[in-house]
């Protein structure tokens, strides 16, 4: 099987510019399916983090239904699969977490009040575009805070801590691996409600970015848990592509 | 007319397509890479999947520029049809050695064929030359870079749309645009068909232009539509991939 050389080094250190990529053919995408596979094994070795414990369950527990919800939507394979994925291996997620509508509306509450003129903490403006989504707020704004985010990763491929009035180039630390988790997840959630693979496109090179990354900079940022949902999602969104595919792909059964 | 042109496979799209159609520029600034290393839109020649490429026009109405050499020298195919050119001082457009010599330049419209992900900054922009370009997507829907595998994927079909730059990415006002079916060989998009459709754009704009004699627009408000980044090399497998039905010449 070929490298699949996109995380193959820490691309937090050295992003990767997706120029020209050549093309490989079936084994390419198997080499993709593979590697994913790989890297979900690989976080369910990690301790799940103890920072954020209570939100994280609350957006892992509402991400998994929104997820179940969508594929079902999708077609009946898609739903099977979408079990089969979720179900693959003893994966950690656990559907019984407990719920606090609270979380997210405090999220809502904070994303409401920014402001494009004034600086912006990404980690609130993420907190609030994954619980608008999550709650079916369908506000206009929602697009057009992720367009801005997506422009400053694909320029950089790097998330800042706080953008400046204006959204220009960001300021502080880009190694905060949270936001990239949150921004993966709200692309993925963004892509599964419209359709548009832009977004996809943006979530598989931030899955990349956090699949690259070594364990020590995983724990205490990141749900271990929340890096699967987010590995496994985008996996069937990738599943639902292939099927104009002729030829076999790697099988997650 | 005068030509940007920098050593690209687009560039011998575009200089082999109009050799053909018997346009012939009458000045062509060239930009060449003198490094090891590929520029944008430069391609390493065993890359090429096709396995033969001639100059003879194709049948297929709408592929009507697929047939060139994509490894032929740009300056062998000036100097063959015997087009005026001259090597650039560098390699940026926005340099102030490559601005002043255009703004010496009596053309007052080039056709833009640089080097890929090149933006023109406002100090070229003000000479009161237009550029050309003819950008590699449906306009105004797909705007940003490798917008022909997001359509392939969305709706099965290629896109090209010829307009005059202006600061902001692919939003000048559009003079011509069309649909292209997704090719039989979608191996080569980056480097034969996606350059093919914008030649076959390209000379149809500069049809329209002689014919009536003046710049006309198809879209004079190009605005809307999304900013697409480069595709992630899965997506671009699936797209290149994907059997899905062809879709209408347009």
């Amino acid at each position: 099987m070929i490298d699949y050389e996109y995380t193959q080094v820490n691309r937090l250190d050295e992003p990767h510019s997706y120029m020209y990529t050549k093309f490989e053919g079936h084994d390419f995408l198997n080499s993709y399916f593979d590697n994913r596979k790989i890297n979900i094994e690989r976080f369910q070795t990690i301790a799940s983090n103890d920072g954020n414990t209570e939100v994280d369950s609350e957006l892992i527990f509402k991400l998994m239904r929104h997820f179940e919800t969508f594929f079902n939507e999708a077609s009946v394979k898609a739903e099977d699969d979408w079990l089969l994925l979720f179900n693959w291996k003893d994966n950690r997620i656990n559907a019984e977490f407990k719920t606090d509508s609270k979380i997210l509306e405090n999220m809502i509450s904070v994303f409401t009040a920014l402001n494009i003129e004034d600086v912006v903490k990404t980690e609130d403006l993420l907190n609030g575009l994954l619980a608008n989504q999550l709650t079916g707020v369908q506000e206009v704004n929602t697009k057009e805070w992720l367009d801005r985010l997506v422009q400053r990763f694909e320029v950089s491929k790097k998330l800042y801590e706080l953008y400046p009035p204006g959204f220009r180039k960001g300021s502080g630390s880009t190694k905060i691996v949270r936001l990239y988790w949150l921004f993966g997840l709200s692309l993925c959630l963004y892509y599964v409600a419209t359709g548009s693979v832009k977004y996809l496109s943006t979530q598989l090179k931030i899955s990349d970015l956090l699949c690259s990354l070594p364990e020590k900079q995983l724990i205490g940022q990141v749900s271990t848990q929340g890096l699967s949902m987010l590995l496994l999602a985008e996996i069937q969104s990738i599943k639902l592509l292939t099927l104009n595919i002729k030829g076999d792909l790697l099988d997650f059964k | 007319m005068g030509m940007i042109a920098a050593d690209t496979t687009r560039t011998k799209a575009y200089i082999q397509a109009l050799i053909r159609n018997q346009m012939f520029p009458k000045y062509v600034l060239l930009f060449v890479n003198e490094e090891d290393i590929l520029l944008p839109g430069q391609i390493n020649n065993s890359t090429i999947f096709a396995q033969e490429q001639s100059q003879e026009p194709s049948k297929d109405n709408c592929w009507s520029e697929e047939k060139f050499n994509p490894v032929a020298s740009v300056q062998s195919l000036l100097e063959t049809a015997k087009i005026p050119y001259e090597i650039s001082p560098s390699q940026n457009i926005n340099d102030q050695a490559v601005i002043d010599l255009i703004s010496q330049r009596p053309e007052s419209v080039f056709i833009f064929s640089g080097f890929g992900g090149v933006l023109l900054r406002k100090n070229i922009l003000d000479t009161g030359k237009k550029f050309l370009h003819v950008h590699g997507g449906y306009l105004p829907l797909y705007k940003g870079s490798t917008t022909n595998y997001y359509s392939l994927l969305e709706d099965n079909s290629m896109g090209a749309s010829s307009i005059f730059l202006t600061e902001k990415i692919d939003s000048g006002p559009v003079l011509l645009r069309r649909k292209f079916p997704a090719p039989d060989n979608r191996k080569d998009i980056d480097h034969v068909f996606d350059s093919a459709a914008r030649a076959r754009v390209l000379i149809d704009t500069l049809q329209r232009y002689i014919e009536s004699g003046k710049w006309s627009f198809e879209l004079k408000n190009n605005k809307g539509g999304e900013v697409f980044y480069i595709i992630h090399p899965v997506l671009k497998h699936i797209s290149i991939l994907s059997e899905g039905r062809a879709s209408l010449c347009e």
